[in-house]
C-alpha cells in the first residue's frame, strides 16, 4: 500500500495554492491524511515489521513534504526557470511593434478638442494660405493696423494673399457657409513674421472657438471657459477674466491662470492663456448676419503655450526639433 | 508706459498701495505688467541732536561728533560735512539701515549700502549723518540736512525720520507702474488718463489740473501767424509764446517727476513739454522762436522725399505725404514725430514758441513707421489725443516755462482751428446691455460708472425700454458705437462680477458627429503610433531651391513652388510642396544623435501655385493646398534579439505600413503600381491608387538624398494626399454589417513556375479575377528563385481560400482552380508545379 501512495504523490499535479492545500490535507492532514493514517496504523502491524514500515512511511512523508516545498519555492521565485518546460522564461518578451509616440502638440490639441467636443462644439478647418480680407478686413482690423505690416505677416501677394496670422479667418469662412447656430472649434497652424527664439517661432498652432446663436451672452462665455480651464488644469485652478482688446471682439478679455511657483515672492504668478470676447457687430456685418438678432462669443489660444505649461517645456523650438529622446516621452 | 504712483495720486488720491492699484487697474482694462518701488525706505533713519563736535585727530576734513539719539549714551559718529555744528537736529542712519547711495562718478545710479559700526581713520563711527542725496530726497551732497521743522512738524530726538517727513508732507518713496496700453485706449497714455480710471474704479472723485486757457488772439496772435495748409492732417494748431526766458535746470520737483518715469531732465523748457505730455497726454514742442523765420508757422504735407535733420542730429529722408512744420523759409519739425535741429531750444534761447497741435493719427502712424522713429509724441498722436486739450496744455506749458525761467507769457494765443469737432452722442439701450452681458446692471449703476470716466449721460425712452443718451468725452475717439459703451460699462462693473448662468450651457443643436476628416486622422495617428512610428511636426517654410527639388519628387512642378514676399531668411523663403524635406532633416538630426531606428510620420499642409491653370478648385485663387500624410523609415527595422536577427528597413516595410493603414481606414479598391521611371532623387517607387485616383506614392530615395548608400542609410518614404484619401474613404466609413458565413471554407494551395520577371502583383490580380466571388482570400506564401526553379525562372506559391453562403462541393472548387491555373498559364506563362 505505501508504494501505491508514493505513486499517487508523484503523480499529483500541484499548480496552484489551492492544489497545494488539497495535497497537504489529502496526504498530511492531521485527521484524515493518508500518510498520517498510515503512521497511526503502525502499531497494528506485526512488531518485527513495524521498524521497516515506519522508515518506509517516513520516506513517503518526506517526499510529500518535498513536493510541497518545491511548489512553494517555485511560487516565490517566479523568475526561476520552469522545471517542466526547460525554457528560460526570463528571456525578454517580443514586442508586437517597437514603441511609437504621438507628438505633444497633438496630445494637447486632442485634450482641448475633447473638452469642447463634450460641450457640443464641432471641429472646423480652413486654409493656411488666406486672403487679406478673411484674415484682417472681415475681422474688423482697421486698414492701417500694425498687424497688416510686412513686419508681422508673411505675404504671398501684396495686399491680397498671406499666410494666416491666426485661425480667426475660419470664423468668417464658417459664418459665410453655415447658418447659425454655429458652435465650432478650429485647430490649425498659423504664421508670424517674428525672429525665432526660445519663446517665439515663425509658426505655431492655435485653437479658435466660435459660438453664434440667439441670446449668447458674456456670462455664457465665462462659464464655458471656466469649465474648460478646470477640465484642463484641475478643478481647483484659479483663473481671472481681464479686460483686453481685439479688433474682432467687444467686449474682449484675456484669461489668466494662477501658476504656482514657490520661488517667486507671491508663490506664483498670473499667466495669460487665452483671449476671448463677444463677436464684434462689424464681424457680423462682414458676413451679412444681423447683429441685432445674433450674438456670439469667440476665443483663441496657443497650443504651444498650453503644452509648454503642461509639460514644463521652456523652449518652443523643442517642438520642431523632433529629437527622439524628446518624442519618446509622450 | 511708465506711470508714477505719486504723480497719479495728485489726480486720484487713492488710499490703496501701488500693488493694490496695479491689480485694480489690471482688472479694469489697463494691464500693469510690473510695479517697481523706488526711493529709500528710511527704515533705521532717526532724528538726533549733535551735542558735541571736535576735530578728527587724524583727518583735516572730518569731525568727530556725539549725537543724542534718545538712548542712554550719545552715538559717536565721524562726519565729513563742513556745516555740522553743535545743537543741530539731523537725520542719522543708524547701524542696520540700508541706504540707496548715489555713485559718486554717476549720481544717476544708486546702489544699496548697509550702514555698520566702523572706524574711520582710527575713530569709531556708529552711523551716518545724512545729506539729502544720501536719503534720495535730492541730488544735494554739499551739506548734511539740518532739520528746522514747520508748524505741526517739529523734529524730535529719537523720532523716526519717515514720520517727520510725512508730517512735513515730503514724499520720499514712489512706485512706477509699467502699463501695457491696448490700442483702444488713447485716453490712458497719461497720468491724468490713468488717474481717471483709478478714480472711477475706486469710486473717488478725480481732481482735474487747473488750466485756465487764455482767449485766442491778443499779442501772441500779432507775433506769429499760423497757416495750416493740410487741415485733414492737422485739424488744430495752438501756439503760445514766452519771452525773455532764461533756460535753466528744472526745479527738484519736476526733475523728480521725470526721473520717476525714467526720463532724464534736460533743461526746464524741454522738461516742461515732456512733463505735460506725460501729465495730460498732449504732446508739445518748444521752438526757439528767434529761429522761426518770418515769425510764421506753416503746416504742410511733403510732396516729394525731403532731407531733414532732427534734433537728435540724425539725418532723415522724409517721405512724401508727411506732415511738416515749416517757418517762412524751411522745415523746422516733422509734425507730431520730432522737432528739427535748426529750431531746437538751447541754453541761449530767449524766446520760446510752444506748439500744441492735433495731428491725424494715420498720417503720424505712417510717418513714424517710414522713419522708424517711435517718439513719445508719435505714440500718442497715433492713437488719437484729446482734440479739445490743445489750448489748456499750451497755456500751462507757457505759465510753467515763464515761472521757472524768469520770463513772461505773451498775452493771448494763436488757435488755428479750421476743423472743430463736435461731441459724439451714442444711444445705449438698457435691454441691450443686459442681453449682451447676461446680467442685469441697474441703470443707476451704469450711469455712475459712465460718469466716472467723463461721459455725460441722460435717460431717454419710457420705463419699459429705457435708453441712455451718452455724450462721449472728447478724449475717447475710440468710442463710436453702442457696443463700445457696453464694453466701458462692463470693464468698470468688473468682469468678475458677471455671474455665470444658473443652468448649464444649453446642449448644442449643431452636428455632434465627428467629421470623417477628424475621425480618419485620429484613427491613422493611433494606428501609426501604436505600430512603432513617432509623430513629428516640422517647419512649413524652407529654402526655395529645396522646395523646387522636392516639388518634382512629389509629382508637382518646380515652378509651382509658393514663395513668400518677405521671408525671415533665405532658409525659409518658400512653402513646402511635400512633407519630405522636413522629415529628412529630422532623420539627419536624430542620426547625428545616435539613433539607429527611425520611423516617423507627420500630418500637415503642403502648397503649390496653380495660377488658374490646372483646373484645380482652390480656396484662395491661384494657390492650392491640401493636407498630406508622410511616413518615413530608415535604419534598423529590428535590432538583433535572442531569437531575431537585425534587419535594415526596405521598401516593403513602407509598402506594408501603407497597406495596413489604408486597410485600417477602409480605403476602397487600393492598387499600387510600380513607377516606370522614378523622378530624380528616387531609386524606385510605387504609385498608390484608390480606383483610378492616384492618392500618393511610396519611394526608395536615392543615396544622395538619403544621406548615404549603406542599407541602413537609405530612406523609404510614403506620402499620401490625405485630403483626397479622406474624400475617397468617407463613403466606406458607414457600412452595413455583412453576416458572417457559417459554412466551412476550403483551402487550396497552388505552386507555379513562371519567368523571373513576372510580377507577383499581376498574378494575384489574375487569380482574384479568375477566382470570382467564391475566392475569398489569396495570399502569396512562397517565393523561390534557386536552381530547382530552372534558369530564368522562379517558383511562386499561393494559398487560396474559397467559401460562400453554403457548403461548397469539391467539384465547384476544382472547377475554379482549373480556371485560375488556366488564366495563369495564359496570361503569365505559368507552369503548374507538380
Amino acid at each position: 500500500m505505501p508504494d501505491d501512495i508514493l505513486k499517487d504523490i508523484e503523480s499529483e499535479i500541484i499548480d496552484s495554492k489551492e492544489a497545494a492545500e488539497a495535497f497537504r490535507v489529502k496526504y498530511l492532514g492531521r485527521k484524515s491524511g493518508k500518510i498520517t493514517g498510515m503512521l497511526k496504523r503502525i502499531p497494528e502491524a506485526p512488531p518485527q515489521e513495524r521498524r521497516e514500515l515506519g522508515r518506509r512511511i517516513n520516506e513517503i512523508k518526506k517526499r510529500a513534504e518535498e513536493r510541497l516545498a518545491a511548489f512553494e519555492a517555485a511560487l516565490h521565485a517566479p523568475d526561476a526557470a520552469g522545471p517542466q518546460t526547460g525554457v528560460d522564461l526570463t528571456l525578454p518578451g517580443r514586442f508586437p511593434a517597437p514603441p511609437g509616440s504621438i507628438h505633444p502638440l497633438t496630445h494637447t490639441l486632442n485634450e482641448i478638442a475633447r473638452v469642447f467636443e463634450g460641450f457640443g462644439f464641432s471641429i472646423a478647418t480652413g486654409p493656411e494660405i488666406e486672403t487679406e480680407w478673411h484674415n484682417f478686413t472681415a475681422l474688423n482690423f482697421p486698414s492701417d493696423h500694425p498687424a497688416r505690416d510686412m513686419q508681422d505677416t508673411f505675404f504671398l501677394e501684396p495686399d491680397r494673399v498671406l499666410l494666416r496670422t491666426h485661425t480667426s479667418p475660419v470664423q468668417i469662412r464658417t459664418l459665410l457657409t453655415e447658418p447659425p447656430p454655429v458652435r465650432v472649434i478650429v485647430p490649425g497652424r498659423v504664421y508670424r513674421n517674428e525672429a525665432v527664439s526660445y519663446k517665439s517661432y515663425c509658426l505655431f498652432h492655435q485653437v479658435e472657438g466660435l459660438y453664434v446663436d440667439e441670446g449668447v451672452t458674456f456670462a455664457d462665455l465665462k462659464q464655458v471657459l471656466r469649465l474648460f480651464v478646470q477640465a484642463l488644469f484641475g478643478a481647483d485652478a484659479r483663473m481671472r477674466f481681464r479686460p483686453s482688446f481685439f479688433p474682432f471682439t467687444e467686449p474682449s478679455a484675456e484669461v489668466d491662470i494662477w501658476w504656482a511657483d514657490e520661488t517667486l515672492p507671491e508663490h506664483g504668478r498670473w499667466l495669460e492663456i487665452l483671449g476671448c470676447g463677444m463677436v464684434d457687430p462689424n464681424v457680423f456685418d462682414a458676413v451679412d448676419l444681423d447683429p441685432e438678432r445674433w450674438t456670439g462669443y469667440a476665443f483663441g489660444m496657443g497650443i504651444e503655450r498650453i503644452a509648454m505649461l503642461r509639460y514644463g517645456i521652456r523652449d518652443i523650438r523643442t517642438f520642431y526639433e523632433n529629437d527622439i529622446r524628446f518624442l519618446e516621452q509622450f | 508706459m511708465n506711470i508714477s504712483y505719486n504723480w497719479l495720486r495728485e489726480y486720484a488720491p487713492v488710499r490703496e498701495t501701488p500693488e493694490e492699484i496695479a491689480d485694480i487697474l489690471t482688472m479694469g482694462g489697463l494691464e500693469v505688467e510690473g510695479v517697481d518701488e523706488t526711493g529709500s525706505s528710511m527704515d533705521g533713519v532717526i532724528i538726533g541732536r549733535v551735542v558735541r563736535v571736535r576735530p578728527h585727530p587724524n583727518a583735516d576734513r572730518l569731525s568727530c561728533c556725539e549725537v543724542d539719539l534718545g538712548g542712554p549714551e550719545p552715538a559717536r559718529i565721524v562726519c565729513g560735512a563742513p556745516n555740522v555744528a553743535e545743537g543741530q537736529l539731523v537725520p542719522v542712519a543708524t547701524p542696520g539701515a540700508t541706504l540707496m547711495l548715489p555713485d559718486r562718478e554717476d549720481p544717476g545710479t544708486r546702489t544699496p549700502v548697509a550702514i555698520r559700526k566702523t572706524k574711520l581713520r582710527g575713530e569709531p563711527s556708529e552711523g551716518m549723518i545724512c545729506a539729502e542725496d544720501e536719503l534720495g530726497l535730492s541730488d544735494n551732497h554739499d551739506e548734511i540736512m539740518v532739520l528746522t521743522g514747520a508748524p505741526g512738524a517739529e523734529p524730535r530726538i529719537g523720532q523716526p525720520f519717515s514720520e517727520y517727513l510725512e508730517a512735513l508732507g515730503v514724499v520720499y518713496r514712489d512706485a512706477v507702474l509699467d502699463i501695457s496700453v491696448t490700442p483702444n485706449r488713447p485716453d490712458a497714455t497719461s497720468h491724468l488718463g490713468v488717474a481717471r480710471d483709478a478714480a472711477a474704479l475706486t469710486n473717488i472723485p478725480l481732481r482735474l489740473p487747473e488750466a485756465p486757457a487764455p482767449e485766442p488772439g491778443g499779442e501772441a496772435a500779432d507775433l506769429v501767424t499760423i497757416d495750416i495748409q493740410a487741415p485733414e492732417a492737422c485739424p488744430r494748431y495752438v501756439a503760445t509764446i514766452v519771452r525773455d526766458v532764461t533756460v535753466r535746470e528744472s526745479p527738484a520737483w519736476l526733475q523728480t517727476r521725470l526721473k520717476a518715469i525714467g526720463l532724464r531732465p534736460r533743461n526746464h523748457v524741454v522738461d516742461v513739454t515732456n512733463y505735460l505730455l506725460h501729465d495730460v497726454g498732449q504732446p508739445l514742442h518748444a521752438f526757439d522762436f528767434d529761429a522761426i523765420a518770418e515769425q510764421r508757422i506753416r503746416v504742410h504735407l511733403t510732396k516729394e522725399p525731403t532731407p531733414f535733420t532732427t534734433l537728435d542730429d540724425k539725418e532723415h529722408t522724409i517721405p512724401a505725404g508727411t506732415i511738416m512744420i515749416a517757418d517762412g523759409e524751411r522745415d523746422v519739425a516733422i509734425g507730431g514725430v520730432m522737432g528739427g535741429q535748426n529750431s531746437e531750444v538751447r541754453e541761449t534761447t530767449r524766446n520760446v514758441l510752444i506748439e500744441s497741435a492735433f495731428f491725424d493719427p494715420s498720417h503720424i502712424r505712417r510717418a513714424a513707421k517710414a522713419l522708424s522713429i517711435q517718439s513719445d509724441a508719435s505714440y500718442r498722436f497715433e492713437r488719437g489725443v484729446d482734440p479739445t486739450g490743445q489750448a489748456r496744455a499750451a497755456a500751462r506749458a507757457a505759465a510753467l516755462i515763464a515761472e521757472m525761467g524768469g520770463g513772461t507769457v505773451v498775452p493771448g494765443m494763436v488757435d488755428a482751428h479750421p476743423a472743430p469737432s463736435s461731441p459724439r452722442h451714442i444711444t445705449v439701450r438698457a435691454a441691450r446691455i443686459d442681453s449682451l452681458l447676461g446680467v442685469h446692471i441697474p441703470l443707476e449703476t451704469t450711469e455712475r460708472l459712465l460718469q466716472g470716466i467723463g461721459f455725460d449721460v441722460e435717460r431717454e425712452g419710457d420705463a419699459e425700454a429705457p435708453r441712455l443718451r451718452c455724450t462721449v468725452p472728447p478724449f475717447r475717439p475710440d468710442i463710436e458705437r453702442e457696443v463700445d459703451v457696453v464694453e466701458e460699462i462692463v470693464r468698470l462693473y468688473g468682469y468678475d462680477n458677471i455671474p455665470e448662468p444658473v443652468q448649464a450651457a444649453s446642449l448644442s443643436s449643431g452636428a455632434l458627429r465627428e467629421s470623417p476628416e477628424t475621425r480618419l486622422r485620429r484613427a491613422a495617428r493611433t494606428l501609426l503610433a501604436s505600430t512603432g512610428h513617432r509623430e513629428i511636426y516640422t517647419n512649413s517654410m524652407l529654402r526655395a531651391e529645396t522646395a523646387e527639388q522636392f516639388a518634382e519628387l512629389a509629382g508637382s512642378a518646380s515652378d509651382r513652388v509658393v514663395r513668400t514676399l518677405n521671408p525671415i531668411s533665405s532658409e525659409m523663403a518658400a512653402l513646402r510642396p511635400s512633407l519630405l524635406p522636413g522629415a529628412l532633416q529630422v532623420i539627419a538630426f536624430n542620426r547625428n544623435h545616435g539613433q539607429r531606428s527611425l520611423r516617423f510620420f507627420e500630418f500637415g499642409h503642403v502648397f503649390r501655385r496653380t495660377d488658374g491653370q490646372d483646373g484645380q478648385e482652390t480656396i484662395v485663387e491661384n494657390y492650392a493646398e491640401h493636407e498630406s500624410m508622410l511616413l518615413t523609415l530608415s535604419g534598423q527595422a529590428s535590432d538583433a534579439g535572442w531569437n531575431t536577427s537585425a534587419r535594415a528597413f526596405d521598401l516593403f516595410d513602407a509598402k506594408g505600413a501603407v497597406e495596413m493603414l489604408l486597410r485600417h481606414i477602409r480605403m476602397p479598391d487600393v492598387r499600387m503600381a510600380p513607377v516606370p521611371t522614378p523622378a530624380p532623387g528616387a531609386s524606385c517607387g510605387l504609385d498608390i491608387f484608390s480606383g483610378d485616383t492616384c492618392i500618393g506614392s511610396i519611394l526608395e530615395l536615392a543615396p544622395d538624398i538619403s544621406g548615404g548608400n549603406a542599407p541602413e542609410e537609405i530612406v523609404y518614404t510614403a506620402e499620401l494626399n490625405w485630403t483626397e484619401a479622406v474624400r475617397l474613404a468617407t463613403p466606406c466609413l458607414d457600412r452595413a454589417y455583412r453576416p458572417v458565413e457559417r459554412h466551412p471554407a476550403m483551402d487550396r494551395d497552388i505552386a507555379l513556375i513562371v519567368g523571373r520577371e513576372e510580377p507577383a502583383g499581376a498574378m494575384l490580380q489574375t487569380i482574384r479575377r479568375a477566382g470570382g466571388r467564391l475566392l475569398q482570400q489569396a495570399r502569396l506564401f512562397d517565393l523561390y528563385e534557386g536552381e530547382h526553379a530552372g534558369p530564368g525562372k522562379k517558383s511562386v506559391a499561393f494559398a487560396l481560400r474559397f467559401g460562400a453562403n453554403r457548403t461548397l462541393t469539391d467539384r465547384e472548387v476544382n472547377k475554379k482552380m482549373t480556371r485560375i491555373v488556366h488564366a495563369l498559364e495564359k496570361e503569365h506563362g505559368a507552369l503548374l508545379r507538380s
